[in-house]
C-alpha cells in the first residue's frame, strides 16, 4: 500500500473532533456517514479538511457518505470540496442507492461493502485500556486509591533537572512482557489542538503546535509536542512503559504513561513567570518523573 | 439509601448555573449528607474547574455510560469534603453521547449511593437539557433579574411543568441581585421576578466579586469564607434539606454610612 | 447642584416598572406562542363583532393582556355608546 495511516474524522459529533488511528495497510478514511443532512456533511468536510491541509498532500483518501441520499449535484458539491485541497477520493462508500447511482454516473470508484470501522474516542482499545482492569476495584469515590499522584513539577529548579514527586501505578508484571515491539509509524501533525479535540495514534505522535486544556492526545509510542502541552497526554497506551512525553512547555492537566498517571499540582508552580524550558516525562521505578532538557 | 436527584437548570447560559451547582453541592455536603455532583454539560465541562478537581479526572460520565469503567471509578472525590464526589462530563464528546434512558439508569444508581445527587444541566432546552432532567425528581431554576434570563427561565419552568409526573417540585434561585440597583429602581426586584414567573423561591444570591476569586482558586465560595454569597448558598442548602431559613436581609448589606446619610435627607429614596 | 440632585432625587420607578411591564407582556406572548400580528387581527375582529350590535367608542376601546399565576387573560373594554337594534 502506498500509505499507512487510517484517519477517521468523527463527524457524527457536532464538535470538531478528529481521531487519528494509524493502522498499517489500510486507507485514509474520511467519514461523514454520521451526518443526517447534506449541509451538515459539507460543513464537517470543509472544517475537517481545513484543519491540516498539508497533511492531505499526495495522500490517497477514502470517503464514506453513509446513508445520505444525494443527487448528482450534491455529490459534485461534496467532491468539489475535497478537490479544493487536492483530494480525489480513492473510493467512496455509500449506502443510499440514489447516491451510488450519482457516484457511478460521475465515474467515481465505489467502495465495496462497509468502510473500515473503528471505535471512536481517545480510548481506542476498550478492553485493553490499562486502567480498565487495573483499578476495577477502587473504593467508592475511589480516586484516593487510584494512582493519581501529584506531579509537583519543578518545585526547585536546578540545572540537574527537576524531579516530579509522583507515585505510579506499577504494572506487576516485568516491563519486558508489557513492552511490545516498537511502534511502526510516526504521525506528524502541524496544528494546535483545541478543547474537545482528540488525536489517538498507534505509533509515535509529533505535534507542532499547542495542545490546549481540554484536548487529549493518545499514542502507543512517544508524544512530542513542539509547543505547550496543557491538555491531557497519554503515551504508551498499549502498556509500553518506555514511552515518553516531551514538550517545550510541559504544563499538562494530567499525563499518563502506560499504567502510570500523574496530575498537575493543585497549587500552580511558584514561579509561573519564570520561563521553564523543555521537559520530558518518563516512567522511572513505576512512577512518572519529569526532567528538564537542559543543554548543559 | 434512596437519595434525592435535583437538577440545576436555567435555560440561558451565563447566569451562574454551574457556580450555583458547585456551591449548592459543597453547602449540602457541609451539612453532613453525602452528595454526588453530575456535570451534564458534555463537551463543555466546567464543574471540575470550579471545584478545583480538573487534574484528578480520569474517567467521565460517558465512560460510565459506555461501560468503559465502573461508576465508582469515575467519581472524583472532593479535596476537602470526603462526602462529596463529582462525576465529570466528557470534554471530547457531545450531547448525543448520552440519552434520557441511560441518564435515568445512572441517576437511579447514584441515588443508592448518595443522599443528594446534584445534576448540572447544560444551557439551552435541547437534548442536553432533556437528558439532564430525565433522571431528576426536583429542579432548581437559576436566573438573574435581567429580562433575557427571566424569559428563558420562564421557558424552562414551562418545560418542567410539562413533566409534572416526574418533577415533583421546582424552585427558583435568583442570582446576582444588586440590592443597591433594586433600591434605585434600576433593576427588577426579587418580588417582581417572582410575581412574573409565579414560582416558589428557594433563595437569593447577591452579586459578589468573591465568586470570581473563588472560581479562580477552585474553591466554591460556600465552603470557604463568610461572604454574603457563600452564606446565601448555605441557606439554600438548608432550605433544600427542609429547614425553614428566613431570607437574608439584602437591605442590611447596603447600610453603609453614606446610605444612612441619604436616608436621613430623603427617606423616599432609601 | 449635581450632588443635591442626587440627594433629593425622587424615586425613579421608570426603569424597573418598564422592565417589569415589558417582561410580563413578553412572557404572555411566549406562553401563548402568539405571533406578533395575531392579537391585532383578533382585536379587529372583536371590534367588528361588537360593532354589529352597538356603536362603540373606538377612541377609548382597550385591550389588555393580564397574567394570573401562569395563565393569561385577555381583558377587552368596549365603551358602548348606543344599541344598534
Amino acid at each position: 500500500m502506498p500509505y499507512s495511516y487510517t484517519l477517521r474524522i468523527a463527524t457524527r459529533f457536532q464538535m470538531s473532533k478528529i481521531a487519528i488511528i494509524s493502522q498499517p495497510d489500510q486507507g485514509v478514511l474520511i467519514d461523514v456517514g454520521g451526518c443526517s443532512t447534506l449541509q451538515e456533511a459539507t460543513q464537517h468536510l470543509t472544517s475537517t479538511l481545513q484543519i491540516s491541509s498539508e497533511f492531505w498532500a499526495g495522500m490517497n483518501v477514502d470517503l464514506n457518505l453513509g446513508a445520505l441520499p444525494l443527487n448528482h449535484n450534491e455529490v459534485s458539491q461534496i467532491l468539489a470540496i475535497a478537490a479544493e485541497v487536492g483530494i480525489k477520493p480513492h473510493q467512496v462508500f455509500a449506502e443510499s442507492e440514489q447516491t451510488r447511482a450519482a457516484l457511478h454516473a460521475q465515474n467515481v470508484p465505489l467502495g465495496q461493502g462497509k468502510p473500515m470501522n473503528f471505535s471512536v474516542g481517545p480510548f481506542v482499545c476498550d478492553s485493553s485500556h490499562p486502567h480498565a482492569d487495573k483499578t476495577a476495584d477502587a473504593s467508592a469515590c475511589g480516586q484516593e486509591n487510584q494512582s493519581v499522584a501529584e506531579a509537583c513539577t519543578s518545585e526547585s529548579e536546578d540545572a540537574s533537572g527537576s524531579e516530579a514527586a509522583t507515585t505510579g501505578d506499577v504494572p506487576a508484571e516485568p516491563p519486558a512482557k508489557a513492552a511490545p515491539p516498537p511502534p511502526p509509524a510516526v504521525l506528524y501533525l502541524r496544528q494546535t489542538l483545541r478543547s474537545g479535540q482528540t488525536v489517538s495514534h498507534k505509533g509515535h505522535l509529533v505535534i507542532v503546535g499547542d495542545v490546549n486544556p481540554g484536548a487529549e492526545v493518545v499514542a502507543d509510542g512517544d508524544i512530542t509536542v513542539w509547543g505547550a502541552l496543557r491538555g491531557i497526554a497519554h503515551a504508551g497506551m498499549n502498556g509500553n512503559t518506555q514511552a515518553e512525553i516531551r514538550a517545550l512547555r510541559l504544563e499538562p492537566i494530567q499525563i499518563r504513561i502506560a499504567h502510570a498517571i500523574a496530575r498537575s499540582p493543585d497549587r500552580p508552580r511558584k514561579s509561573t513567570q519564570q520561563r521553564i524550558g523543555p521537559e520530558t516525562a518518563r516512567v522511572v521505578n513505576g512512577s512518572i518523573r519529569i526532567t528538564a532538557n537542559n543543554p548543559d | 439509601m434512596s437519595g434525592r436527584v435535583i437538577v440545576i437548570t436555567s435555560g440561558k447560559g451565563g447566569v451562574g448555573k454551574t457556580t450555583a451547582s458547585a456551591n449548592i453541592g459543597v453547602a449540602l455536603a457541609q451539612t453532613g449528607v453525602s452528595v454526588a455532583m453530575v456535570d451534564m454539560d458534555i463537551g463543555l465541562r466546567n464543574l471540575d474547574i470550579l471545584m478545583g478537581l480538573e487534574n484528578r479526572v480520569v474517567y467521565n460520565l460517558v465512560d460510565v455510560i459506555e461501560e468503559r469503567c465502573k461508576l465508582r471509578q469515575a467519581l472524583v472525590k472532593d479535596k476537602r469534603l470526603p462526602n462529596l464526589c463529582l462525576l465529570p462530563a466528557a470534554q471530547t464528546r457531545d450531547k448525543t453521547a448520552v440519552n434520557a434512558d441511560q441518564m435515568k439508569t445512572l441517576c437511579n444508581e447514584l441515588k443508592t449511593l448518595f443522599d443528594y445527587v446534584i445534576v448540572d444541566s447544560p444551557a439551552g432546552i435541547e437534548s442536553g437539557f432533556q437528558n439532564a432532567v430525565a433522571g431528576a425528581e426536583e429542579a432548581v431554576v437559576i436566573t438573574t433579574p435581567e429580562m433575557s434570563a427571566v424569559r428563558d427561565a420562564d421557558r424552562i419552568i414551562g418545560l418542567l411543568e410539562a413533566r409534572k409526573d416526574e418533577i415533583s417540585q421546582y424552585r427558583l434561585v435568583l442570582n446576582r441581585i444588586r440590592p443597591s440597583m433594586v433600591k434605585t429602581n434600576d433593576m427588577m426586584s426579587v418580588d417582581d421576578v417572582l410575581e412574573i414567573l409565579s414560582i416558589k423561591l428557594l433563595g437569593v444570591v447577591p452579586e459578589d466579586e468573591g465568586i470570581i476569586v473563588s472560581t479562580n482558586k477552585g474553591e466554591p465560595i460556600a465552603g470557604t469564607d463568610n461572604t454574603r454569597s457563600g452564606l446565601a448558598f448555605r441557606n439554600i442548602a438548608r432550605r433544600l434539606r427542609g429547614e425553614d431559613v428566613p431570607l437574608m436581609d439584602l437591605d442590611e448589606l447596603n447600610q453603609g454610612w453614606l446610605n444612612k446619610v441619604v436616608k436621613f435627607f430623603n427617606p423616599a429614596r432609601a | 447642584m449635581q450632588v443635591l440632585n442626587w440627594f433629593f432625587q425622587r424615586k425613579n420607578e421608570s426603569v424597573r416598572t418598564k422592565a417589569k411591564d415589558r417582561m410580563r407582556l413578553m412572557l404572555i406572548h411566549d406562553r401563548l406562542e402568539l405571533p406578533a400580528d395575531r392579537l391585532s387581527s383578533l382585536e379587529e375582529e372583536l371590534i367588528a363583532v361588537v360593532s354589529r350590535y352597538f356603536d362603540i367608542d373606538r377612541e377609548t376601546t382597550r385591550f389588555d393582556l393580564q397574567q394570573y399565576e401562569r395563565r393569561a387573560a385577555l381583558i377587552a373594554n368596549f365603551p358602548l355608546l348606543r344599541s344598534k337594534c
